[in-house]
């Protein structure tokens, strides 16, 4: 092909290209997004707080004790937990001989 | 007597062909004096430019179906997904911006295209399907694009947000993508 012709085919390249460049134009921005884990109770709560709790033979035992830990035996039925912050989960201690329920609110928070 | 016979005889034969040439002459610039004038114009604009400001967040969230949507104003809402709200973990939403700029009062189309959204965790559903929404006023739009605008004063914003699918399985990591939008004049 004689050089003129290239020439003249590179100038005619250039030329639409300009004029793309000065019709359009492009950007890009970023799209970001975080998967976390859900929180989980382990299967003892360990501490309670003994104004919850109402009832005479529990009363004794903590004061016998000292604290309340030894005088609940634990049984949690535990599973996945939705939600940040979970409110209002139940706690319910029944004794034996004179039963005694109450409902404690157990808040779990992510720190 | 006779060459001078002869010698007016070509004199006036000269004469009559020089008056004839000279008369063709005159006519012919008279032919060749015609003309017309035309005007030529142009008008040199500015190119288009765009550029981005913000891009698009959706903060933090749990695994669970549904959608969670991101409006032009950046506000966040969902649908069955469990959002991380109140959380140290979770970042502030956010709504894309791109700036646009050129000829004054000049219309021009607009195509916004999402690229994969996808964690670089393993797994099944480590990927989001994702829905752009936009406006020209961030005025909390939940769905629908615009196609077009008026670079009014030669400047205008285009807002994008979003609608993310989330599974119940969702892998947890953190997941990022593009929005390219390209503008060109009408």
């Amino acid at each position: 092909m004689p050089p003129g012709v290239v020439m003249s085919l590179v100038i005619a390249i250039a030329v639409v290209s300009v004029a793309s460049v000065a019709r359009g134009a492009t950007g890009k921005a970023r799209v970001s997004a975080t998967v976390i884990a859900p929180a989980t109770v382990q299967s003892v709560i360990p501490t309670i707080s003994s104004r919850d709790i109402v009832s005479g033979m529990t009363d004794d035992c903590v004061q016998r004790t000292g604290n309340l830990v030894g005088c609940i035996p634990s049984r949690v039925d535990d599973g996945i937990l939705t939600g940040d912050p979970v409110n209002g989960l139940g706690l319910e201690v029944a004794e034996q001989e004179r039963p005694g329920r109450a409902r404690v609110n157990v808040t779990v928070r992510y720190n | 007597m006779h060459s001078t016979f002869i010698n007016k005889k070509i004199c006036r034969t000269l004469l009559a062909s020089a008056v004839a040439v000279g008369m063709l002459g005159v006519s012919n610039s008279v032919i060749a004096s015609n003309s017309a004038e035309a005007t030529a114009t142009a008008r040199v604009i500015a190119p288009i430019a765009i550029k981005k400001e913000v891009d698009l967040n959706f903060g933090t969230f749990y695994p669970s179906e549904g959608t969670i949507t991101v409006s032009t104003s950046g506000f966040r809402s969902s649908n069955g997904v469990i959002v991380a709200e109140n959380n140290s973990l979770d970042t502030p939403t956010t709504a894309a911006r791109f700036n646009v700029t050129g000829e004054p009062g000049a219309l021009y189309n607009i195509t916004l295209i999402a690229g994969d959204f996808i964690t670089d965790g393993g797994g099944v559903n480590k990927s989001m399907n994702l829905t752009l929404i936009s406006d020209l006023d961030a005025s909390n739009t939940t769905s629908g694009q615009v196609a077009n605008g008026t670079l009014t004063g030669g400047a205008q914003s285009i807002y994008v947000g979003g609608i993310l699918t989330v599974d119940a399985n969702q892998v947890t990591g953190d997941y990022s993508g593009t929005v390219t939008a390209t503008v060109e004049y009408n």
